[in-house]
């Protein structure tokens, strides 16, 4: 089973590319955003406004004017300003940031072109010009979930797609103890580090990442579980300290590991 | 070499609501068919509320096991919840006592704050504005301190569901342990599951729509109209029925984002998707 929706695009040049598409969740999340921004936004225009006219109002009474008119043309203004906030906001946005708004960069989307290039202000104008149809009756809504590309009538018409925009992999966030560099030499003189696949050592790193958000209990069993399994595929007979913690031990193999990785590169280059 | 058994890393909120959602579209008529079975049950009071609520934990428990590639049967699952029948309608009750209490308490303090914010805006101009603004902050205050605690308590079900070690009762601390640290994420992850829910739930109101044009017959001389108390009527009924279907639809698309909201809690607090891979599966491949 698939949980998320990818997409293929050819490019000009040939090479194609995989898009993961963002996903109804995600949208929503970015829709959120964007709108509690644009509420914010305006009630700061209104406050302000509401502010101005009760001046102006009292200004033209001094006068000796009528505040009919002028109510009017102040209403006019108002508006034009929420027009312009509304569409400007998202026609701002994604022109700016390649296809992001406030919240698609939060939900970490993005809008391209169907052939893959980064939107620009004539698809911009023309999904945002949509939105109102899309949002009001939930047209977009139905659109994205029933249609394979997840595409709102906005979509359709810009000839856009939204997509997840890249994640960086775990930028290699490990902290080691000093002690494991020892251990480490240790472990490559003494094992088959060798026999150790970049998806166990993906595995590892995985652990090692994530540690300070797992509980006590769950740290201590995984810990000596993957130690345990470890030991073994590196084919270590005995221990090179005969007691020691688990974690240290994992550190141990994480740096020997990348060690090997980097006698290799030094070899061949 | 990017091995297709490795699972799935710890989610961002809203690909929760999209996975719930493939989740729920992949297992559109098992899901569907159990989600009318419990409607139906909940009829019955007492014992089809337990049975309601026990099918609702079953259907989550396909959902967690389909995501960590161990599927179920529909009859599997029915035998692995059935003996905790009576646990689900009794923790049930026993969080929303709970939920009732602290929503009780939050709505209190908030009224407290919202009273005088009300008088201030009697004073017209700039001021009510402002005061108008500010109620509506607390209001979304309140409601966001009550799905914060919604969100805590959230997994009860699951947890009867998937642990059987795990007494009734303690499924509630062990919720609230789980969503340490991610009450936020679950949070976020009820509200776009309300925002995506909220069109079909509106739907449910176009009955009333057609009533629209008999209130053009009332005039308050004429008193109480038939015809519109007969369409008023009809309306509800047709409400009642969309709604029933709604809720069926809806149910299960809850269960589903609630299984992958428990995968994913117990992969980022116990690591479940840390695992070296299978050694004789790999081999397999090369």
């Amino acid at each position: 089973m698939k949980l998320f929706r990818t997409i293929a695009i050819k490019t000009p040049e040939s090479v194609e590319l995989e898009f993961t598409l963002a996903g109804v969740g995600n949208r929503a999340l970015a829709l959120m955003i964007d709108y509690l921004a644009i509420f914010l936004l305006l009630s700061l225009v209104s406050l302000i406004s509401s502010f101005l006219s009760e001046q102006i109002t009292n200004l033209s009474f001094f006068l000796g004017g009528g505040a009919d008119s002028i109510n009017l043309w102040l209403i006019a203004i108002a508006l034009l300003v929420t027009m312009a906030i509304y569409w400007g906001y998202f026609v701002g946005f994604e022109t700016w940031w390649q296809g992001q708004t406030l919240g698609k960069r939060l939900a970490k989307i993005r809008v391209i072109k169907n052939n893959g290039k980064p939107e620009g202000v004539f698809q911009a104008t023309l999904r945002a010009l949509l939105r109102p149809i899309d949002d009001i009756l939930f047209v977009g809504f139905f659109c994205i979930l029933f249609s394979t590309q997840e595409k709102r009538m906005g979509d359709w018409l810009a000839g856009t797609l939204v997509i997840q925009s890249e994640r960086t992999i775990g930028e290699a966030n490990v902290r080691i103890s000093s002690s494991s560099q020892t251990l480490a030499k240790a472990i490559m003189s003494e094992a088959d580090i060798d026999n150790l696949m970049p998806d166990d050592f993906a595995t590892l790193r995985e652990y090692l990442q994530r540690r300070s958000f797992l509980t006590k209990a769950a740290r201590q069993t995984l810990s000596v579980q993957l130690a345990r399994e470890l030991k073994d595929i590196i084919k270590l007979e005995i221990l090179p300290k005969e007691q020691m913690p688990a974690e240290q031990f994992l550190e141990g193999v994480y740096v020997a590991y990348q060690k090997k990785i980097g006698s290799h590169r030094r070899t061949h280059t | 070499m990017a091995s297709p058994f490795r699972q799935m890393r710890p989610l961002n909120v809203g690909d929760v609501v999209s996975a719930g959602i493939s989740l729920l579209r992949t297992n559109f008529k098992a899901y569907i068919g159990l989600s009318f079975k419990a409607a139906l049950w909940y009829l019955l009071p007492i014992y089809g509320w337990a049975r309601g609520l026990m099918i609702l934990a079953q259907i989550g428990r396909l959902g967690f096991r389909e995501i960590t590639h161990q599927p179920e049967t529909v009859a599997t699952a029915l035998r692995k919840v059935e003996p905790r029948l009576w646990s689900f309608l009794g923790v049930a009750i026993l969080v929303a006592i709970i939920q009732f209490a602290i929503n009780y308490a939050i709505s209190a303090v908030a009224g407290a704050l919202m009273v005088p914010l009300a008088g201030i805006g009697a004073v017209g101009g700039t001021i009510s504005a402002l005061s108008g603004l500010l109620i509506i902050i607390v209001q979304l205050a309140l409601f966001g301190v009550q799905t914060w605690f919604q969100a805590r308590f959230w997994l009860y079900d699951m947890i009867i569901a998937m642990e059987p070690d795990t007494e009734a009762t303690s499924s509630i601390s062990r919720s609230w342990e789980l969503t340490n640290g991610s009450a936020m994420r679950v949070l976020f992850v009820l509200l776009i599951a309300y925002l995506v829910m909220s069109p079909i739930f509106l739907l449910t109101l176009v009955p009333f729509l057609f009533t629209v044009p008999f209130f053009a017959g009332v005039s308050p001389d004429v008193g109480f109209s038939p015809i519109l108390g007969t369409a008023l009527l009809l309306a509800f009924l047709a409400f009642l029925v969309l709604m029933f279907f709604a809720l069926v639809l809806l149910t299960p698309f809850m269960q589903s984002i609630k299984a992958v909201v428990y995968y994913d809690l117990r992969s980022r607090r116990e690591g479940i998707d840390i695992r070296l891979s299978d050694r004789t599966q790999n081999s397999r491949d090369q």
